[in-house]
């Protein structure tokens, strides 16, 4: 671009919503008046106009739809799930209601008898089935408003909106780590299922500073880092991504996390008893989270040592999802 | 994707007796929160061809839209009972469509086996190639050939940049509603387009020119 536009210039907001808008509306027109009134000589404004016409002539792209076979199939399947849920003869469902305790009864003795491992395995595909479509709850990172009454501040570590959420530049070296925490001031009941997802982008690894990512059942910050007596983290640390289970012990394996400008989703899924953690869609944690059924909070943190400079990592959204 | 508001929704009030046919998406996912199957069979009507050609766009293969575009409306049908009146029934059908591909993505990883089925899906083979889009767009040479190059170029862009031009361009979806279904900010959204299409212009403004003499004659 001839002319560099800033991400909050006001003329990229106009660009933008007359480039999502598209050729032929009231934005695109005043958009091209105004570029063509500003930017007299900017080709490569020209360039990008032309890309999105161009888009709408191919809107057409890869464009399918549902054959008979597709309909038929689907309709199918839901015409079934009518029936399974309606018209139940009272034999029938008596038969089921028997089957359930029966079944139930089963369970539960072998809930007692076989290791862990086999119903865990059921519930953790069950959380995986959960679809959180509802958010709860986010920070605006990009506008944070530093009165919003959701999410508060914690530990000496002062942390800045800018390009995302990072620490404040040093105002000295530090020998030992300094934490710094945004946590949700509102818990969300331990019986209820949520995903709570954050973007994390890291320009460079760093030995001296770490951001975390965290539920925790315990919202009792300490004074030095931040960090609550019993909570489930990701963390990334010198380019390692690490699982914390509540009680300090490291889970599995460290992660190798590529630097670059594309963040990557942190995904921590929890219910009742056990969570699974998914980071740039690779699964480094499934099982028992070890939080107990109370309220449980939602935080991002980073721990800072040294000179460190704050560009090595910086979180880009931060949002709580239920199904 | 029709009955579009231009307006803010109003708030929510019994169930008017509007023909199906005229019932807003919204409205109509209501009544399939009462059961009623037709007018669930509308609304797989108004946007089979959106979910389906979304997933198509972004997923490149055929046997994934399938599968994940059955279970987008198996899911929608049977937990209709979390979508919250008056909010935008694309948002929240984008936002299903959108998670599920996301896990597929995931699964493919740890199992990139495909189960080879009879296919469901009609115009991809019509419509996949952007040579064959681009000339049923204009009579131009010139734009034809343009045009097929920034329909190629799409599938190289990063996937957040692809992701907001499928969403925002190719869905019509507001940035609003990009910012509900993708969770992330309309500010960073308006930077992924700006960004993506800057390197569509780009490729606009290159010299060399990617399609082949077969496509051409085509």
């Amino acid at each position: 671009m001839a002319q560099a536009i800033e991400e909050n210039d006001p003329m990229m907001e106009m660009l933008t919503d007359a480039l999502r808008a598209g050729p032929g509306s009231p934005q695109w027109h005043d958009a091209v008046a105004k570029v063509r009134a500003d930017h007299p000589d900017a080709d490569e404004f020209q360039l990008l106009l032309t890309a999105r016409q161009h888009l709408e002539s191919g809107k057409q792209y890869r464009a399918v739809r549902a054959g008979a076979g597709f309909s038929r199939k689907l309709f199918g399947q839901i015409e079934a799930d009518l029936v399974r849920g309606s018209n139940l003869p009272v034999a029938t469902v008596v038969a089921v209601l028997a089957g359930i305790v029966l079944v139930g009864l089963v369970i539960g003795i072998g809930f007692w008898l076989l290791p862990a491992g086999g119903p865990a395995k059921g519930q953790i595909e069950d959380l995986d089935r959960l679809l959180f479509v509802s958010p709860v709850m986010s920070v605006n990172i990009e506008t944070p408003d530093a009165a919003d009454p959701r999410w508060q501040h914690a530990g000496p570590l002062r942390l800045i909106w800018r390009d995302g959420l990072r620490p404040a530049p040093t105002g000295g070296a530090t020998k030992d780590f300094v934490g710094g925490a945004i946590v949700s001031s509102v818990g969300l009941g331990g019986d209820q299922p949520v995903s709570f997802e954050v973007s994390i982008r890291q320009n460079r690894p760093s030995a001296d500073l770490i951001a975390q990512v965290f539920v925790t059942d315990r919202p009792d910050f300490s004074q030095d880092l931040a960090v609550s007596s019993h909570e489930l983290v990701w963390m990334i640390h010198d380019g390692n991504a690490r699982v914390v289970l509540p009680g300090g012990r490291v889970d599995g394996k460290a992660l190798k996390i590529e630097p670059g400008r594309q963040p990557i989703t942190v995904r921590i899924a929890v219910n009742n008893t056990f969570a699974t953690i998914d980071a740039g869609e690779k699964r480094l944690f499934a099982g028992p989270h070890g939080l107990s059924h109370e309220a449980r909070y939602f935080g991002v943190r980073f721990l800072r040592r040294g000179n460190e400079r704050n560009d090595a990592v910086s979180i880009q959204s931060i949002r709580v999802m239920k199904p | 994707m029709t009955q579009r508001h231009a307006e803010k929704p109003a708030e929510p009030t019994d169930l008017q007796a509007v023909p199906l046919g005229r019932a807003s998406d919204e409205d109509l996912m209501r009544r399939t929160q009462q059961g009623d199957k037709q007018a669930y069979s509308l609304l797989f009507e108004r946007y089979s061809a959106s979910v389906l050609s979304y997933l198509y766009r972004m997923l490149g293969n055929v046997e994934d839209v399938e599968s994940i575009g059955q279970e987008v409306f198996l899911r929608a049908f049977r937990f209709a009972a979390t979508y919250r009146y008056p909010q935008k029934l694309s948002t929240w059908l984008f936002t299903i469509t959108r998670n599920l591909a996301i896990n597929n993505a995931r699964r493919r990883k740890r199992s990139p086996v495909r189960n080879l089925t009879e296919l469901n899906i009609d115009g991809a083979e019509h419509s996949g190639d952007p040579y064959a889009v681009a000339a049923e767009s204009t009579d131009s040479l010139e734009k034809r050939e343009e045009i097929a190059r920034v329909l190629r170029a799409l599938d190289d862009l990063p996937h957040d940049q692809k992701e907001v031009i499928m969403l925002g361009v190719f869905q019509d979806l507001s940035y609003a509603q990009m910012e509900e279904i993708t969770g992330t900010k309309a500010v960073t959204l308006r930077s992924r387009m700006f960004h993506g299409l800057k390197k569509l212009g780009r490729i606009v403004g290159a010299s060399e020119l990617p399609v082949t003499e077969k496509q051409r004659r085509s």
